[in-house]
């Protein structure tokens, strides 16, 4: 058992809060369950916004993501455990160990439930435990057991240990060998999905944890139930309509075909923008040829989940795996493979492992780009070649040979590689691209190179400006800046709700509809306005923790790889080194930062940031 | 001359085609193009369209190149016409 004490609370706390959080220290053996002010849960609040925050007082942004002194963040938010369809989620923050910047990631279903039972708005680890343990959260009591022979086993196998041993009412988010092996993008599992980019399996396995198990009965009030379930009942319904049938009927795997189609599908290490063999990969064609079934995460009317039959594949043969779009994108065109059996193959490796499938496939792709091009001793290693890819995956999750090199990501390979190897590594500030092809969406490439977390699309959201007539795709201008900024706010926004973002079309005004939300969750009158302000705050404090962590202008860059050249399948699609530079600053003064992407102090009052810690 | 239009995602499921040719003398408005295809597809028309509009989260590219959705804008009689969902995350 973990001694918790609890600070005193003497402020109100909002309906839909409990209005503190646990801070649990593993070296010490003690829990704390301390207050959050009203003040700090409006300015923030939830999820990334509320993550972002604690993590800049729990600890130095300078120290090491897998030192035991690093804080990893779980955060809920108000909305979770309320009626409002997609509101089952939780967000990871801490410092990602594969782009020593900050990094929030975010997850569904279950666990967000049974966390927010345990009494608290958020959960804080830091220290190691003395041995492979889980880490269990009973209405607030709080202990370390054990992992005993969990250690070493997959995502699915652990989680289902742990139900046959706590019970259906508890909830895990767990890692898988690739986690306990520190790989730098491994994930945290739950329910089979994901918070999959930067690496907190990794953060989490460095602390000696292979499972968080949560488990509550404490429930929040809400300010007004009765109109709260009307709203509630509305948004399922919208929810169903038009605006998610893409999701519900084919799942996020249909940008295959379309973004082959404007040549912005990433092929071959980004060596061109089309794939010739795309349609084998996409649901259009596995929908016919295979057992489909389809699934939703708990409390989500959407149900974008698209599972389908794995054939020949090993041990796993007859079972359905997951796919989304970016995971055929990253195991698929990206390596020049098409053969399904050995996509799905992959992807089934890389949820069983806890391996992000975006990082895993970028630098794999990458390696075989530098086999290919004779600077990596690695023969096997080749585009198209499936034994290659599911022999890699293998390697990195043992770190074995090359496989170690590998878990380290693109960026870290490139450097023991030369110059010539960063200017083709898929990443930005180490975080591999995601599926859209920078020079055929440059409004998206401004996002993903200014971005906190590094190259990362749901934190940009910048895609959907591409895909406008707001503006033109192939050639940036820095009047995109403006609409790449308000396109990231909203995402901080939902992020910080917590809402899917798969809902925002069925939303009418994302802002006066959270407004709305929150009004009836919380009892606070918020203005559109305010929302506005809180996603601007949030994400200039995600910007001045890197800057502790030693930011600097010249992250915000993409790869030379992309700049000044076409895309070889698309001559219109060229990105100017000039234009681009324009944008970042034109993006930086749309923030309110310096042209060179500084915070001044000003701005800090400004956005209410003050408190936020100065380490 | 002939428009071509394919149609992805939601918009081919309803249809049940990847492709329609739109015969053609000069250009064509977009929403006069779109009322055509509405009378050939009513499911998709019912699910997708708006008038001679698509709905909120349907969107129109033209060649590849531009996105349209002005129903008096004009298509070439040789153009492509992409029919797909305005929402690009995965």
């Amino acid at each position: 058992m973990i001694d918790t004490v609890s600070q005193p609370h003497d402020g109100p706390v909002p309906a839909g809060y409990h209005g503190r959080y646990l801070s649990v220290d593993l070296d010490r053996g003690r829990g704390v369950t301390r207050p959050l002010r009203e003040d700090v849960l409006r300015r923030f609040l939830g999820g990334s916004g509320l993550g972002t925050w604690l993590l800049c007082q729990a600890g130095h942004a300078a120290t090491d993501p897998l030192a035991p002194a690093a804080p990893l963040v779980f955060a809920l938010s108000p909305l979770v455990g309320s009626p409002l369809t997609t509101s089952a989620k939780f967000a990871l923050v801490a410092k990602s160990p594969l782009t020593h910047r900050i990094n929030d990631s975010l997850v569904s279903s279950g666990f967000a439930l049974a966390a927010k039972k345990c009494g608290c708005d958020a959960l804080v680890i830091q220290g190691r435990a003395a041995e492979p343990s889980i880490l269990v959260i009973d209405d607030g009591q709080v202990r370390l057991q054990p992992a005993g022979d969990l250690w070493g086993r997959t995502c699915p196998e652990t989680e289902q240990a742990l139900r046959e041993q706590f019970g259906p009412e508890y909830q895990a988010a767990v890692i898988g060998p690739a986690g306990e092996r520190l790989v730098s993008y491994a994930t945290v599992s739950h329910a089979g999905r994901h918070a999959g980019r930067g690496g907190h399996g990794a953060v989490l396995g460095s602390k000696n944890l292979k499972a968080v198990l949560v488990r509550g009965t404490q429930r929040c009030a809400w300010a007004s139930p009765g109109e709260l379930a009307e709203l509630a009942r509305a948004l399922a319904a919208r929810s169903l309509g038009p605006a998610t049938a893409k999701y519900r009927e084919l799942g996020t795997a249909t940008n295959l075909l379309v973004l082959d189609r404007l040549h912005a599908l990433p092929t071959r290490n980004f060596q061109s923008g089309s794939f010739g063999d795309v349609a084998r990969l996409a649901p259009e064609s596995l929908d016919g040829q295979r057992s489909h079934v389809r699934a939703s995460c708990v409390a989500c009317t959407i149900g974008c989940e698209h599972r389908y039959q794995l054939r020949n594949g090993g041990s796993s043969a007859g079972d359905h795996v997951r796919v989304e779009y970016e995971n055929l994108f990253a195991l698929g065109a990206l390596c020049g493979i098409s053969d399904p059996d050995t996509v799905l193959h992959a992807c089934r490796q890389c949820d069983d492992w806890g391996l992000d499938t975006i990082s895993a496939g970028g630098t794999i792709a990458f390696a075989m780009e530098c086999v290919e091009r004779g600077w990596l001793d690695a023969p096997w290693l080749r585009f198209g070649s499936g034994s290659a890819l599911l022999t890699a995956l293998a390697k990195i999750v043992r770190r074995d040979g090359l496989g170690d090199a590998l878990a380290r990501g693109s960026r870290d390979l490139a450097r023991s590689l030369g110059a010539k190897a960063l200017a083709i590594a898929p990443q930005v500030k180490g975080l591999e691209l995601p599926g859209y092809e920078p020079r055929a969406m440059q409004t998206l490439a401004l996002g993903l190179a200014v971005g906190t977390r590094g190259a990362d699309h749901n934190r940009s959201g910048a895609a959907e400006v591409d895909f406008s007539e707001y503006a033109n795709r192939r050639g940036l201008t820095t009047a995109a800046a403006a609409r790449a900024v308000e396109s990231e706010d909203r995402s901080a926004l939902l992020d910080s709700l917590i809402l899917c973002r798969f809902l925002r079309h069925a939303l009418d005004d994302l802002h006066a509809d959270a407004a709305r939300m929150l009004r009836l969750v919380t009892g606070w009158d918020m203005s559109p306005d305010e929302l506005r302000q809180t996603a601007r705050r949030i994400i200039t404090l995600k910007k001045l923790y890197n800057i502790r962590a030693g930011w600097t202008p010249d992250e915000d860059q993409l790869p030379d790889r992309f700049f000044d050249q076409p895309l070889p399948d698309d001559p219109h699609a060229c990105l100017a080194r000039d234009a681009f530079t324009a944008a970042v600053r034109a993006y930086n003064a749309a923030r309110g930062w310096t042209e060179s992407g500084l915070v001044d102090p000003q701005l800090c009052s400004q956005l209410g940031l003050l408190d936020c810690g100065s380490q | 001359m002939v428009i071509r239009v394919e149609f992805f995602g939601i918009a081919r499921r309803r249809t049940q085609t990847a492709t329609a040719l739109v015969p053609a003398e000069g250009p064509v408005a977009l929403g006069t193009l779109l009322s055509q295809l509405g009378q050939q597809f009513p499911e998709w028309a019912a699910e997708c369209l708006d008038g001679d509009r698509l709905r909120h989260g349907y969107i129109a590219n033209v060649d590849g190149r531009r996105f349209v959705s002005d129903p008096h804008e004009l298509i070439d009689d040789n153009a492509a016409l992409l029919v797909m969902s305005a929402d690009a995350g995965g």
